[in-house]
């Protein structure tokens, strides 16, 4: 997976803008395709952790520590490794694009796929 | 705060567990889950369907919002122009804004003297619009198709699986949540993990989000999104609830008369373009 603004060996395209101005030229089509790609990679990370955890049989403040370090660890490689350590060429409002706009949305995800396994193999 | 220390406490109000029935897994909860899965499809599907295909918008009202659009893109971008370049295109816009050649009221004013759907105050009228009204009805069935499936799925679980325990919940919860999770169970002193079916189809209700955006696809999921709300990228002017036009680009004539401290990224390119190769 990539987001825009990258050429075709993912290196993030350089922009001559950016040296004489803060504001990045960005596409809203560009910025809501990324956000769209984060949320499928988010979703698939949350429902997949709140099964392991449920199939771990985690319970109580361990399996939401779980999902706070997995998520946030998330973010932390996302940022580093798909967006090479510039998240803001690729999102207009990187904090609330990458952490809060989608905690909610996701925490009761991994609630939800964690009581169905943790009800199914305990 | 009481959350809190019951979270941290963990064990402490385990009281003798339960023994359940190992037919509730196949029986209830798997029959909850996959209906609750299937009517989130359903529902999506519907919504599809039922959206209007077009949405057309007259020639006129697409030029005006085509216009304004254009001059926000050279506010918003003008640093990739050269100082001359962006000069005569500021100058350009002004003019054109400020003056109001595009504006669809005016167009429309003159091709059909002056009898269009604006009221004495200048407020057009919501209703009178076809694209409005089609827009405002495609909401109503939307929340239609949200809320009737939920109805329906609510009776059904409380109608067949309603007053026994069929899980336990994960993480413990205050006793207030006890009068709506365990609706049905008569034991007083039951502790409020062991839950009934009902928090099921709750957890299911909030949670299912992301596994119907996987599922279903994203892309289809924007176009029922663009349809229902009407979110398109090409923003036409003038919705109900929006400033008119002519005030729009007037304002935006206006942002372009003070933004003339200009910075163009043309500027020591030649070194900067050098340095990237040394």
């Amino acid at each position: 997976m990539s987001v825009n603004n990258v050429d075709d060996n993912g290196n993030p395209v350089v922009d001559l803008n950016s040296a004489t101005s803060a504001s990045i030229l960005q596409n809203m089509d560009n910025v809501n395709y990324n956000k769209k790609m984060y949320v499928n990679v988010m979703d698939k990370i949350s429902l997949m952790s709140g099964t392991v955890t449920g199939i771990l049989q985690y319970e109580s403040l361990t399996g939401f520590r779980n999902f706070f370090i997995i998520y946030f660890g998330c973010i932390i490689i996302y940022i580093l490794f798909i967006c090479k350590g510039k998240p803001s060429r690729f999102y207009a409002n990187v904090f609330n694009d990458l952490v809060f706009e989608h905690l909610v949305r996701e925490l009761l995800g991994f609630v939800m796929a964690w009581t169905f396994s943790f009800a199914l193999v305990g | 705060m009481k959350l809190l220390e019951i979270l941290l406490s963990e064990d402490d109000y385990s009281i003798p567990e339960l023994m359940l029935d190992p037919n509730f897994k196949k029986w209830v909860l798997l029959p909850i889950s996959v209906m609750m899965v299937l009517t989130g499809l359903l529902k999506q599907n519907l919504l599809l369907l039922i959206s209007p295909k077009y949405r057309g918008y007259p020639r006129v009202k697409l030029t005006e919002s085509q216009w304004f659009m254009r001059g926000q893109m050279l506010l918003g971008n003008g640093t990739n122009l050269d100082d001359d370049s962006f000069e005569s295109r500021r100058h350009e816009m002004i003019n054109i804004l400020s003056s109001g050649t595009y504006l669809a009221k005016q167009n429309k004013n003159n091709s059909n003297n002056g009898s269009n759907n604006t009221g004495e105050s200048g407020v057009t009228n919501p209703f009178s619009d076809p694209n409005i009204n089609d827009s405002l009805m495609t909401m109503a069935k939307g929340n239609m198709a949200n809320f009737i499936p939920q109805t329906v799925i609510m009776w059904w679980v409380n109608y067949f699986f309603g007053g026994f325990v069929i899980m336990k919940l994960p993480f413990p919860l205050t006793i207030k949540f006890k009068d709506m999770l365990q609706n049905g169970v008569m034991t007083e002193n039951l502790d409020v993990r062991w839950v009934s079916a009902i928090s099921w189809y709750f957890i299911s209700v909030l949670g299912m989000n992301p596994l119907y955006n996987l599922i279903q696809g994203s892309d289809e999921q924007q176009v029922i999104n663009d349809n229902t709300t009407g979110n398109n990228t090409n923003q036409i002017l003038g919705g109900p609830g929006q400033p008119a036009p002519e005030t729009l680009m007037k304002n935006l004539a206006n942002d372009l008369t003070i933004a003339t401290r200009h910075e163009s990224c043309f500027v020591n390119i030649e070194s900067r373009v050098l340095k990237m190769y040394e």
